[in-house]
């Protein structure tokens, strides 16, 4: 049932795509960024609830692919391989955000609330994963959309694999409250 | 009957829906099949599955992808975090892995702390010794407690000789090079690129061989947005990256080592040194540009280190003019501002030139009997 976005290859590219990129070869990204961007902008939106940060993770990763590149060993996994650094660089705004909330440096917080719109249940679900607390939500995303187990999720995320199942268990919870009408 | 008062727990529910296996796998589809608040559960569970896979990819914007390309050809770099290897699949896998990260960490640990003990102002912070952003230069002059500072970069390329004098014989050893190179990266930001090279005291500098490091600032505020520092080797490691973000009041990002899957995450609060940061050793030479300068002026600020530790965070230091001085440099004589700069139990004297307020020597009294300068080479428009 579950979709596994990790293990799609994704689609074909010209194979000497890579070593272009390592060379920072501005068409090469451009090719990367036509053939990914979209996915991996959703991801990062999906993981960062913000339509900004899933911009400046996408950007940043087109800047510093070239050098990242360079430890890439091509097995057909450059899908999964972008997709991961995707997640981390996610994370990482995450916690850098959390933090500070916690010095009361960020005001805004949490996402803001947008009114459910009727009869559209791709946008409803859209939103109510936005609304979910990011802890939550990572896990939600990372199970249900790029397919992981609990055990890559609980590696990825630095937690227990009792933890991520409480999370997807406490998220499944609060997405029905909100879409059960519409699924 | 008595069972449908036993509810599997959610968690159960969720696995069952999401096809994994687990001990309770067939008691949770016997229970399923006598209560329907479950099976709606469950049903809601594989259903919202099938949607979120099927959610539509956005187009990613053409205008994303020409900033993105264009910041890189500015110069622009960064170090995205390494992908997680497979995660093993046995205990004991585990358990290794968990040593050997804890293994590391301590190594890691020990290391960075030795970094700062070792020697904090060598190398490089040399010259951020030699800069510097005075919150209040007018305060200094004026009598007053605060000031709004604003600095004037221009785009130059210079380069400084660093070299060792014997004291007592006054025998001069060259040491390396560091080339500085300023140029706008739009009509807002400045971007300051700065390379060691021909480095031969290697001991003080943890062995590099080069030494690079990037940072970007905004217009006359001088505001840092990013700073990549790469440095190779670095002690034992192949080499180390330091990457930086400024958001908001916080600094940002990751160290990473070449060729080692090991990193650490940088974050910290600016507080109440963002209004006193240098916050990169690239702006050492050209911090004082456009600042105006008087006998007395007097600065307390704080560099940025690389923040990966907490000692290695701010680096607190006060400086101050005491006179003016006429220097003699490779690159020329100049009539100079000088200044007496304390850095813990450390004292370094430091030269910018009148008419830019570029840095044209830097000195520190080693502990050996040797001094150890900085000093102008040679300097151009930038290329």
């Amino acid at each position: 049932m579950m979709p596994l976005a990790t293990t799609d290859p994704g689609p074909t590219l010209d194979p000497d795509l890579i070593p272009r990129v390592r060379q920072g070869d501005p068409t090469a990204l451009t090719a990367i960024y036509r053939a990914f961007g979209g996915e991996l902008l959703a991801l990062a939106g999906r993981l960062t609830g913000s339509d900004a940060d899933a911009e400046d993770v996408l950007h940043d990763l087109i800047v510093g692919l070239p050098d990242a590149m360079r430890s890439y060993v091509e097995r057909g996994r450059l899908r999964a391989w972008l997709r991961q650094i995707v997640v981390r660089m996610c994370l990482m705004r995450l916690r850098a955000a959390r933090r500070r909330r916690e010095t009361g440096l960020d005001a805004a917080g949490q996402l803001p609330a947008r009114a459910m719109p009727a009869g559209d249940s791709n946008a409803a679900i859209e939103i109510a994963l936005r609304e979910l607390s990011p802890a939550v939500r990572a896990v939600v995303v990372l199970r249900f959309i790029d397919g992981l187990s609990h055990a890559a999720i609980a590696d990825t995320l630095g937690i227990s694999i009792n933890a991520s199942e409480a999370r997807l268990s406490r998220g499944l919870v609060a997405l029905r409250r909100k879409l059960e009408a519409l699924l | 009957m008595m069972l449908l008062f036993f509810h599997p727990s959610r968690r159960s529910l969720a696995a069952f829906a999401a096809g994994d296996a687990f001990g309770g796998r067939g008691r949770v589809a016997r229970h399923l099949e006598r209560c329907s608040d479950c099976r709606r559960f469950v049903g809601f569970a594989q259903r919202l599955g099938k949607a979120a896979a099927a959610l539509p990819t956005p187009a990613p914007s053409e205008a994303l992808l020409a900033r993105a390309l264009a910041d890189r050809a500015a110069g622009m770099r960064g170090i995205l975090p390494a992908p997680l290897e497979p995660a093993p699949g046995t205990l004991l896998g585990r358990a290794i892995r968990v040593a050997a990260v804890i293994v590391v960490a301590t190594i890691l640990g020990v290391w960075w702390s030795g970094r700062g003990a070792r020697d904090e102002f060598a190398s490089a912070n040399e010259l951020l010794l030699a800069g510097f952003v005075p919150q209040s230069a007018e305060a200094g002059q004026a009598g007053r407690s605060a000031g709004v500072m604003t600095h004037r970069l221009q785009a130059l390329t210079a380069t400084y000789q660093r070299r060792f004098v014997d004291s007592a014989s006054g025998r001069t050893t060259d040491a390396g090079k560091y080339d500085l190179r300023v140029a706008p990266a739009d009509s807002r930001m400045w971007l300051l690129t700065s390379s060691w090279r021909e480095i031969e005291g290697l001991e003080d500098m943890n062995g590099a061989h080069t030494w690079t490091e990037s940072v970007t600032v905004a217009d006359s505020a001088l505001q840092a947005a990013s700073r990549v520092v790469h440095v190779k080797p670095y002690g034992r490691w192949a080499g180390i990256a330091i990457d930086q973000r400024f958001r908001h009041d916080s600094v940002i990002g990751q160290m990473s080592l070449d060729e080692d899957p090991t990193r650490r995450p940088i974050a910290h609060d600016l507080g109440a040194h963002r209004e006193r940061l240098i916050a990169s050793d690239a702006l050492g030479p050209v911090f004082f540009m456009g600042v105006p300068l008087l006998t007395g002026s007097e600065f307390h600020l704080s560099a940025l280190g690389w923040a990966v530790v907490p000692r290695d965070v701010f680096l607190p230091m006060h400086m101050k003019v005491i006179g003016s001085e006429r220097i003699e440099t490779p690159a020329g004589t100049f009539d100079c501002w000088k200044f007496v700069i304390s850095v813990g139990r450390e004292t370094h004297y430091h030269w910018v030139r009148k008419s830019d307020h570029l840095g044209v020597r830097t000195l520190r009294r080693m502990s050996d009997g040797r001094t150890r300068e900085l000093i102008l080479l040679r300097e151009g428009p930038t290329g």
